[in-house]
């Protein structure tokens, strides 16, 4: 068959097995079932996001996370600076509602991510059917469910392309791949966590020099000849590279300073830098996610969380077994295996050794995360080393075809006798089994040539089992009961929240603001929810305070309403100009007369007040030294005030205040990285296609 | 020949595997391990409690995932054994897996023979099947045990009290389930008697079925 025939007929082949994805995942991506877990607050985040970017707005402040939080945080999580958010902005703006833009755009990010996989594989393998049996697993591995339970595919995609990038760069030095590289790296190093990529980077670094030492010489010598020749674009991906842990390293030092709190990733502790994590959070590792996956071995079980790879792996692992190890099977093998072992916190002593040496070790918890970002996709490409190791021994004994056929015989015995003994598999296990068992019997007595036919049976022997499996998982999947947390409109402050349920106990929280985290620690909801229903209020004294907050004065005051506020500010004017001031604060609700809210946006409220006094303003909003205000264009200190929040003297008459969030190099490393990211892409492709 | 042997892939994987074996604390990592997941595990707990208070909230595959998890209370805390099994056996009976659920509920009572339930629940389901000389057998065994040494199992059991306290009913109280089961149990076999001096028609006065405890 034709070269070019054949690679349209596998591209169909890889359209056909996503559409078959698509199907047996129908429930969550037509929105009838829920998101759970992580997904959700990635959800909401996501859409703050990208719903700001549609109006003009780079969010660096979230006005509706517990009363206002940076949103740097968010940012770095969802990784902003990825351009792939441009997919679901697209479906979005062509009229498709916001929810079913978001997961189609995660499930096309998802494919793209298996067909970096595919390419990758080609590079390795330079074989067409092997690469596609190596997608059509990772595909159909348990990766694909985490769209909907967590985010690991905004780090494993980005993170498959990149070694795809660097292995094309490495075997023809091209700039499509170069850029690739660095779109990659500032995808990943945007990150709040860019340790998973970096550790994996390292690994991956020092077990190729161990391994391929004799072909470093070589490489450098293609990288060298390259980068000379291309000195500007070097240059250039150099500056991006330094440049794209800018706002990371920022994130990282904001965090240092106090103004932020992460109580529940921090495990309650008071002291700190506020993104550590101490080390029991480390309890849930890579050995307990493997454990609790093998109690899930009855897929009628499967259920999200479940490391679970399409079973058929097992043959092709068994078969190379016998054959000879290639340097390639022992690279991958012992890269994988020392990374799982330096994961391990209890039982294996590397990470105790490296804790306390390795200063990026105390920032991150989440271990596991190395199985779903890294150690799935190696283990396939081990599977698709061992299939090669095998073809290449039945090639160099042509004459020993029955033999061959006997052993591929006794390994399907084999997985059969283990299945049943496990008597807990589903049908499709066996009928995966017999499927295989005919398609590397063909194959192997050269009755089946590897197009054609040989895709379909392949296709059929790896897609019946997680069919099942993934059938199973829908009929468990909880429905989708309306909204998300973040499903309201981002442009309408609500200065009055009626009280809701209130809550008797406290929450740890995730994220929050350092001074509200105290008060909220340490006041009673019910004061709090009382308190907290308006946005605004003005009162006409002040109480200077200085640290620590008394908080039974403020508790007092939430519940009393009385006339005044406390500032943390010594040299503050204290009282205002009214010669009969009331007895009680006055709250400020929609029928408030001289009260507008101009415009409200997530780094920015302008709102309109007439009063006949001069009175204090207080704005239930976070306080953060990143806000400014002006009054009538006039800039106006601005304090922290009732423990967590904002305030300002506002004199007599009509007044147009403006708060505003953040500095310009703020939204200009932002936007930056973002214009950069996308330029990359735009020159990627544009190389590609020249 | 040693040569092919060695250049095996299997080779360096055993190899490398009894390496690491060597080196793992394997009583440190199985024992976070086990726990961890133990405890990751439990969520079924709550629909189970659901369950037992309302049968038509049946739903196979949280069922399911009951019986999962008191496999591997089974398997991982041998001293909770008696009640796993006891536990395994109501799911497997409601799943419609009669001879698991026998096989079960008879290693519960291999692994402690002063345990009520066990005897009781096979006896309803032996009955049920009319095999009412093993049913009977089994009843009567029911009866011998010591009611205060089934109290003390059931308050002690990590698994029941799991259950016990994510009922919407609030915790049931042990000792009138026991009164209760015995009650029943003494029915049973005297139903067993008068059908088997030739009253077929009791049977229908029954309908026993088997029990959480």
């Amino acid at each position: 068959m034709r070269s070019d025939t054949y690679r349209w007929q596998m591209a169909w082949w890889m359209v056909f097995a996503f559409v078959v994805w698509v199907i047996a995942f129908r429930g969550f991506l037509s929105s009838a079932f829920a998101l759970t877990s992580d997904a959700i607050s990635y959800y909401d985040h996501t859409k703050f996001f990208i719903e700001n970017l549609k109006v003009g707005v780079y969010p660096l402040w979230d006005p509706f996370w517990y009363n206002g939080v940076p949103n740097d945080f968010f940012l770095r999580r969802i990784g902003a600076f990825n351009p792939f958010y441009l997919i679901i902005l697209l479906i979005h703006s062509i009229g498709i509602p916001y929810t079913l833009s978001y997961l189609w755009g995660l499930a096309l990010y998802y494919w793209g991510g298996a067909i970096a996989f595919y390419l990758l594989a080609m590079r390795l393998y330079h074989d067409r059917l092997m690469a596609y049996a190596g997608y059509l697993m990772l595909l159909f591995s348990a990766l694909g469910t985490r769209l909907f339970d967590s985010y690991m595919m905004l780090v494993t995609v980005p993170l498959i392309w990149f070694f795809y990038f660097l292995t094309a760069f490495s075997q023809k030095p091209q700039k499509t791949y170069l850029l690739g590289m660095v779109l990659c790296f500032i995808v990943l190093a945007g990150t709040y966590i860019p340790f998973y990529f970096l550790i994996i980077l390292g690994f991956f670094i020092v077990f190729f020099m161990l391994f391929y030492f004799d072909q470093i010489p070589k490489l450098w010598e293609l990288y060298r000849a390259f980068f000379n020749k291309n000195k500007i674009l070097a240059f250039f991906c150099l500056l991006t590279l330094a440049f794209s842990f800018v706002p990371t390293i920022n994130f990282f030092m904001e965090a240092g300073n106090g103004q932020i709190a992460m109580p529940l990733r921090h495990g309650g502790e008071l002291t700190g830098h506020a993104l550590t994590v101490p080390h029991q959070t480390l309890d849930w590792g890579a050995v307990e996610d493997l454990t609790y996956s093998a109690f899930f071995s009855n897929l009628k079980l499967y259920k999200f969380a479940v490391v679970y790879v399409p079973f058929f792996f097992i043959i092709p692992l068994l078969l190379g077994c016998i054959g000879r190890i290639s340097r390639l099977a022992a690279f991958f093998f012992f890269l994988g295996i020392t990374l799982f072992c330096c994961i391990v916190p209890h039982g294996l002593r590397a990470y105790d050794f490296f804790y306390p040496h390795v200063f990026f070790l105390k920032y991150f918890r989440n271990l596991h995360f190395f199985i779903w970002f890294f150690l799935i996709p190696l283990f396939i490409l081990l599977v698709l080393e061992h299939w090669r190791m095998f073809t290449q021994a039945m090639q160099n004994s042509l004459n020993l075809r029955l033999p061959w056929a006997g052993c591929i015989c006794v390994v399907h015995a084999a997985a059969f006798i283990f299945v049943w003994w496990r008597h807990d598999a589903v049908v499709s296990t066996y009928i995966m089994i017999s499927l295989s068992l005919i398609f590397w019997l063909l194959l192997a007595l050269r009755q089946m040539k590897p197009h054609g036919w040989a895709i379909a049976l392949l296709t059929l022997a790896v897609l019946v089992q997680p069919l099942e499996a993934y059938h199973y998982f829908s009929l468990k999947a909880d429905g989708y009961s309306g909204a998300y947390n973040y499903d309201f409109s981002y442009t309408t402050l609500k200065i009055k929240d009626p009280l809701k349920d209130v809550p008797v106990s406290k929450d740890m929280l995730y994220y929050i603001s350092k001074p509200y985290d105290f008060i909220y620690q340490n006041i009673s909801n019910k004061a709090l929810a009382n308190y907290l229903q308006y946005k605004f209020l003005l009162v006409d004294h002040l109480q200077p305070l200085q640290e620590p907050l008394s908080i039974n004065a403020l508790e007092h005051l939430f519940l009393t309403g009385e006339n005044k506020a406390i500032v943390y500010n010594n040299t503050v004017k204290l009282d205002g100009d009214d010669p009969h001031p009331p007895s009680g604060a006055q709250f400020i609700d929609k029928n408030t007369r001289g009260f507008k809210v101009l415009s409200f946006n997530a780094n920015h409220l302008k709102i309109s007040l007439n009063l006949p006094y001069e009175k204090f303003l207080v704005y239930n909003d976070s306080y953060d030294p990143y806000w400014q205000v002006s009054i009538n264009h006039q800039a106006q200190p601005l304090y922290k005030t009732n423990g967590a929040f904002k305030g300002l003297w506002v004199p007599a008459g009509e007044n147009i205040i403006d708060f505003t969030y953040g500095c310009w190099w703020q939204y200009a490393m932002n936007i930056l990285l973002s214009v950069l990211a996308l330029a990359v892409l735009v020159g990627m492709i544009g190389w590609a296609l020249c | 020949m040693l040569k092919f042997i060695l250049t095996r892939a299997v080779v360096l994987y055993l190899a490398c595997f009894f390496l690491l074996w060597r080196m793992v604390d394997y009583h440190q990592l199985a024992d976070n391990a086990i726990n961890q997941t133990m405890s990751r595990l439990t969520p079924p707990m709550d629909y189970f409690a659901e369950f037992v208070d309302k049968e038509s909230h049946y739903n196979r595959f949280k069922l399911m995932n009951c019986l999962n998890y008191h496999k591997a209370v089974a398997h991982f805390y041998p001293f909770q054994g008696a009640e796993a099994y006891g536990m395994l056996g109501f799911c497997n009976e409601r799943l419609g897996q009669e001879s698991q659920a026998i096989t079960s509920l008879q290693k519960a009572i291999a692994l402690n023979p002063d345990y009520f339930w066990p005897y009781y629940n096979l006896g309803v389901i032996f009955y049920r099947e009319s095999q009412y000389s093993q049913a009977k057998d089994y009843l009567s065994q029911a009866l011998e045990q010591d009611p205060v040494k089934t109290i003390v199992l059931l308050s002690r059991s990590k698994v029941y009290n799991d259950v016990n306290l994510s009922r919407q009913q609030g915790p049931t109280d042990y000792f009138e389930g026991l009164k209760e089961g015995r009650v029943e149990a003494y029915l049973l076999l005297k139903s067993i008697e008068l059908q088997q001096q030739g009253n077929p028609e009791v049977k229908d006065y029954l309908k026993p079925r088997v029990r959480f405890f």
